[in-house]
């Protein structure tokens, strides 16, 4: 087992469990921002982890680093 | 999907990365890919939002109609079929062939119970009367839900392809790289699910 997977894995396990739990945890009010993050993270982690952008070429590695960004800006707009 | 190694190998495992430029990890044409479904999602993501704003009581009552409990699950099936698949993807390239074919197996398991499940969802709202015809909400629903129900059955196709494509601990240049494309298409599943789920399932 990879460790560092299983950490990501426990991360995004929690921030989900903390996104959905809305409900039972009023005053901490988290919710959709919470999952955007998670969405973001998730995009993240394809390109640079999971897949090893992180060594391509430098034009792939800025292009899907705009491409991110652009998911995480379009995230906070739509969510507003 | 394949490309050739000029490359160095700038990981751990005994495949190389491919740094040219035509050559990101997994081909081109993934990539191309991901770009166009991520805009596409993004777009049906911004008439879900615009067409909320306009009928604010109907998606209110749509949003609460649908059932969190489900949408948690799907979203932890999908997560935990993601480490699966880059669990896959590192013994790959590491040479851990018989590894990689369990991580394929078990991302490939972990999308069709995210398919199961999501196939109970769509019945229990099926029978309530909540079909794509009910409301715009509904309808985007169904469409934005249903076109990601299909790309990940596509996924799970694609990786037992992948997967039957290779026996024993040398997958092969070849091998590696049509796996990471399907690691990218399935990991592109896992992306697109949770960009949905808040604007479909959480938002107030």
């Amino acid at each position: 087992m990879n460790r560092p997977h299983a950490i990501v894995w426990g991360v995004l396990v929690g921030l989900t469990a903390v996104s959905f739990a809305g409900e039972a945890l009023p005053s901490v009010r988290p919710g959709p921002g919470v999952l955007a993050g998670v969405a973001f993270v998730k995009v993240w982690l394809l390109g640079f982890r999971y897949m090893d952008l992180r060594h391509a070429h430098a034009l792939w590695r800025v292009a899907y680093g705009g491409l991110a960004s652009l998911v995480l800006a379009g995230l906070v707009i739509l969510g507003r | 999907m394949t490309a050739s190694t000029s490359t160095s190998a700038p990981n751990s495992g005994s495949a190389a990365v491919p740094t040219g430029i035509w050559e990101p990890p997994g081909g081109i044409l993934v990539w191309l890919l991901v770009l166009v479904e991520l805009l596409t999602f993004g777009m049906g993501l911004a008439v879900l939002v615009v067409l909320g704003g306009r009928e604010p009581e109907v998606f209110a009552v749509g949003r609460a109609g649908l059932h969190r409990g489900w949408a948690f699950i799907n979203t932890l099936v999908l997560v935990t079929g993601g480490w699966w698949m880059a669990e896959a993807i590192t013994s790959l390239r590491n040479g851990r062939g018989e590894a990689a074919r369990r991580g394929i197996l078990g991302a490939a398991g972990f999308g069709a119970l995210f398919l199961a499940v999501k196939g109970a969802e769509y019945a229990s709202k099926l029978s309530a009367g909540q079909d794509l015809h009910r409301d715009t909400f509904h309808t985007l629903y169904w469409l934005l839900t249903g076109f990601h129900y299909l790309h990940v059955a596509v996924a799970v196709v694609l990786l037992l392809a992948v997967r039957r494509g290779w026996r024993g601990c040398d997958p092969g240049r070849e091998a590696v790289e049509n796996a990471e494309a399907a690691g990218v298409f399935w990991h592109l599943c896992d992306a697109i699910w949770l960009i949905l789920v808040p604007f479909l399932y959480l938002l107030p």
